[in-house]
């Protein structure tokens, strides 16, 4: 029996997710004195948000608003945690 | 005039499960709505710590293991992907049970892999300097924790009497949880 599309796209989006899992592992552990690394480090983490949300939450064919405030939330927390560390330098 | 109220009775009941529905969806959101604000206060607060105490921070990091936390990461990554396999529209509630039962045992493994890791920072937090950041750090990853543990709990129960609504709710919520831990993550041990 074939797979239905939605088990086969969660599939993608679950392999997706860990890849992005392990690149933000590896910058954030061989690459961490380069500068930006920091900055992808939280942009792989907001892609990671923004997929679980869209497929795990299957979002995609719901109101925007919904996902839209997911997103923010995610984003806010995490330009917070980029700006933070681009004045924390000032502050040592 | 029987096949008549007949139908008129489907179209009320149909509209009673339509309201229903919309109000468990809506309370649903205000609980999602509720555990982000307070997740989003309280990471806010460790960042602001941070800004505050900046090099006792920069020190009490040093003891964090973000191996176990990235490891911690895949494993909810898994749970959630379980999760979203039970919640599939064409997914009887009957063939949900595995994928439940796989995502509640994902969940109980990141409460384990996460004790292991406590008994590995516990012995950090000695030093007055380093309370300030294990304290606010036992806090936000505690409370994350003890929402895995009661999650994991909630979706054994779903998948001993599994129905559709019950599916759709916890799975949302947990999925929250999956949400609120990808953005903890670097913020606390990354960047």
């Amino acid at each position: 029996m074939n797979p239905t599309p939605r088990r086969e796209m969660l599939f993608r989006t679950f392999f997706a997710l860990i890849a992005l899992a392990i690149c933000g592992a590896a910058v954030a552990t061989f690459a961490a004195n380069i500068p930006g690394a920091i900055a992808s480090v939280l942009v792989l983490a907001f892609l990671k948000a923004r997929l679980l949300v869209l497929d795990f939450m299957a979002m995609r064919d719901r109101p925007g608003v919904l996902s839209f405030t997911l997103f923010l939330w995610a984003g806010l927390l995490l330009t917070m945690a980029l700006a933070r560390s681009l004045i924390l330098p000032a502050f040592t | 005039m029987g096949a008549r109220y007949s139908i008129c009775m489907s179209l009320i009941d149909d509209t009673l499960r339509e309201a229903e529905k919309e109000e468990g969806e809506l309370l649903l959101w205000i609980l999602v709505w509720s555990e982000l604000a307070i997740f989003g206060a309280l990471l806010t607060g460790f960042m602001v710590m941070s800004l505050l105490r900046p090099e006792a921070f920069a020190a009490a990091r040093q003891h964090l293991s973000s191996g176990f936390a990235a490891l911690n990461t895949v494993i909810l990554l898994s749970s959630g992907w379980q999760a979203a396999l039970a919640a599939r529209r064409r997914t009887t509630p009957l063939l949900a049970r595995r994928p439940l039962i796989c995502a509640a045992l994902l969940g109980v493994a990141f409460v384990g892999v996460k004790i292991v890791e406590y008994s590995g920072e516990i012995g950090f937090t000695g030093t007055e300097v380093a309370l300030a950041l294990f304290e606010l750090y036992f806090l936000i990853t505690g409370f994350h924790l003890l929402h895995v543990l009661f999650g994991a709990f909630i979706l054994l129960l779903i998948a001993w009497r599994p129905s559709q609504d019950n599916i759709h709710l916890m799975t949302t919520l947990w999925h929250a949880i999956d949400l609120i831990w990808l953005v903890m993550f670097p913020i606390i041990y990354l960047a």
